[in-house]
C-alpha cells in the first residue's frame, strides 16, 4: 500500500468518491481512470489552483467541466416537442476577431476556434484540423506574414472531411453579392450551414508553415481567421492562381 | 397544474446581470434541486460578443452546492442555440448522464433545453421550452 495514494475526487454535480492511485500517477490518468479523458476539464487542486495533465496527482482534487457558449451560427431553435438532435455539425465557429479592418501582425485565434480538415477536389492538398483540439493553453498563433500565397476563388469548391463526423463541402458562391461560404454534407443540395459573411476575402496557404485559412470578414466588419493548420506537404499544382489579399 | 421548474430568484439574478452584459455574453452554473433549477451561480471568465467561457473562481466559494450543479445558463446574441451550445450540451450530458440549459436569446426569450443520455445512450433533447423575459419587471 505504501506506493499507492488514495484521494477524494470531487466532480462537479456528483457525489464525492474516494479513488486509488499508483504514486507518481498524474491527472492524465486519472482522467483516464475516471473515463473522462475525452472532455475538456478544470482540475484543480483544493487551493483552487489548476492542475496541469502533466501534474503528479498528492492531493484531493476538484474536477470541472470546461463550459463555453458561442453564437455566431444558429442551429436549432426552441421546440415543445422532444426532439433528437440531427447528427451534424460539430464545425468550426468562425468568429476569430483581429480587429476592426485592422490587419494586425499576429493574429490571435481565440480557444473557441474549431478546425476543420480541407481536401481539393483533386486531392493535392490535405488540410487536417483537429477538432476540440484547444483548450486554455493552446491558442494558436496564426500571422498574416505566412500569407505568402493567396489562393483564387476561381476554385470553389472543397471537400471537408471531419473524420468520423462523415464529409462534407464547402462551396463558395459565384454570386459576388451573396459571396457566402456553404458548408454542405454528403450532398450539394443541402447546406447546414452557410457561412454568412459578406466580404470573405481570401483563402490563404502558407504550404512551407503547413498553413491554410479562409480570411473573411464578419458582420461586424471585423476580420476572421475561418480555419487553419496544414498538416501534409504537398504540391501546390490545385492552385495556380495566386494574387495579393 | 404545470410543475415550477425555475424558482423566480433565478429569473432575476439574470435579470439584475443583463445589463451589467449588455454587449457581451455571460453565463453561469445553474443549481438544480429536485428537478427544479433552484440557483444560479453567476461565474464568467471570458465573454465578449458572442461568446463566453466559464470561470471556476466564484463556482469554488459555493461548496455545499457544488454537488448540485447538472446544467449551465449563458446569453447570447441569436435566437436558438449554436453548434458550440450543442457541442457544450453534449459533454455535459455525457458527463451528467443529463442537463439542463438555459439561453437568454437576442429575442429575450429564455430558452430552457433539458438533455439527456437515452437508453441507447445517445444524446437526446426531452425537453424545450421558452419563457418570455419581457413580461418580467427587475
Amino acid at each position: 500500500m505504501a506506493d499507492k495514494i488514495k484521494i477524494q475526487v470531487n466532480q462537479m454535480g456528483k457525489q464525492r468518491e474516494e479513488v486509488t492511485l499508483e504514486k507518481g500517477q498524474t491527472i492524465n490518468d486519472l482522467k483516464n481512470l475516471l473515463g473522462l479523458s475525452n472532455l475538456e476539464l478544470n482540475v484543480v487542486d483544493p487551493d483552487g489552483n489548476k492542475l496541469e495533465d502533466t501534474h503528479v496527482v498528492k492531493t484531493n482534487v476538484t474536477v470541472i467541466p470546461r463550459i463555453q457558449g458561442g453564437s455566431f451560427n444558429s442551429i436549432g431553435s426552441m421546440s415543445s416537442e422532444t426532439d433528437i438532435l440531427p447528427d451534424v455539425i460539430n464545425s468550426y465557429t468562425p468568429r476569430n476577431r483581429i480587429g476592426n479592418n485592422n490587419i494586425k501582425k499576429d493574429l490571435v485565434c481565440s480557444e473557441d476556434l474549431r478546425f476543420v480538415s480541407l481536401v481539393d477536389n483533386g486531392g493535392l492538398f490535405k488540410v487536417n484540423i483537429p477538432l476540440n483540439s484547444l483548450n486554455d493553453q493552446k491558442h494558436l498563433i496564426a500571422s498574416l506574414s505566412i500569407v505568402k500565397q493567396i489562393i483564387d476563388f476561381e476554385k470553389r469548391e472543397f471537400k471537408v472531411n471531419l473524420g468520423d463526423k462523415g464529409k462534407y463541402y464547402i462551396r463558395l458562391d459565384k454570386n459576388p453579392i451573396a459571396r457566402r461560404i456553404n458548408i454542405l454534407k454528403d450532398e450539394w443540395d443541402n447546406p447546414f450551414i452557410a457561412f454568412k459573411s459578406p466580404h470573405y476575402l481570401c483563402m490563404g496557404a502558407n504550404l512551407e508553415g503547413y498553413n491554410a485559412f479562409f480570411l473573411s470578414k464578419n458582420f461586424l466588419g471585423c476580420l476572421e481567421l475561418v480555419c487553419a493548420v496544414l498538416q501534409s506537404k504537398d504540391d501546390s499544382n490545385g492552385y495556380r492562381k495566386w494574387k495579393d489579399c | 397544474m404545470e410543475r415550477l421548474l425555475i424558482k423566480i430568484d433565478v429569473i432575476k439574478k439574470i435579470l439584475e446581470n443583463e445589463s451589467d452584459f449588455e454587449n457581451k455574453e455571460f453565463g453561469g452554473y445553474l443549481i438544480i434541486e429536485n428537478n427544479i433549477i433552484s440557483d444560479l451561480i453567476i461565474d464568467v471568465k471570458f465573454s465578449d460578443f458572442g461568446y463566453v467561457l466559464l470561470g471556476i473562481n466564484k463556482l469554488l466559494k459555493h461548496e455545499t452546492k457544488f454537488g448540485f450543479i447538472k446544467g449551465w445558463f449563458h446569453k447570447h446574441p441569436i435566437n436558438g442555440y449554436s453548434s458550440m451550445d450543442k457541442n457544450t450540451m453534449i459533454d455535459l450530458t455525457n458527463f451528467w448522464g443529463e442537463c439542463y440549459s438555459l439561453i437568454l436569446q437576442q429575442n429575450r426569450k429564455l430558452l430552457y433545453i433539458y438533455t439527456i443520455l437515452n437508453e441507447k445512450r445517445q444524446f437526446e433533447i426531452k425537453k424545450s421550452f421558452e419563457i418570455d423575459l419581457n413580461n418580467f419587471v427587475k
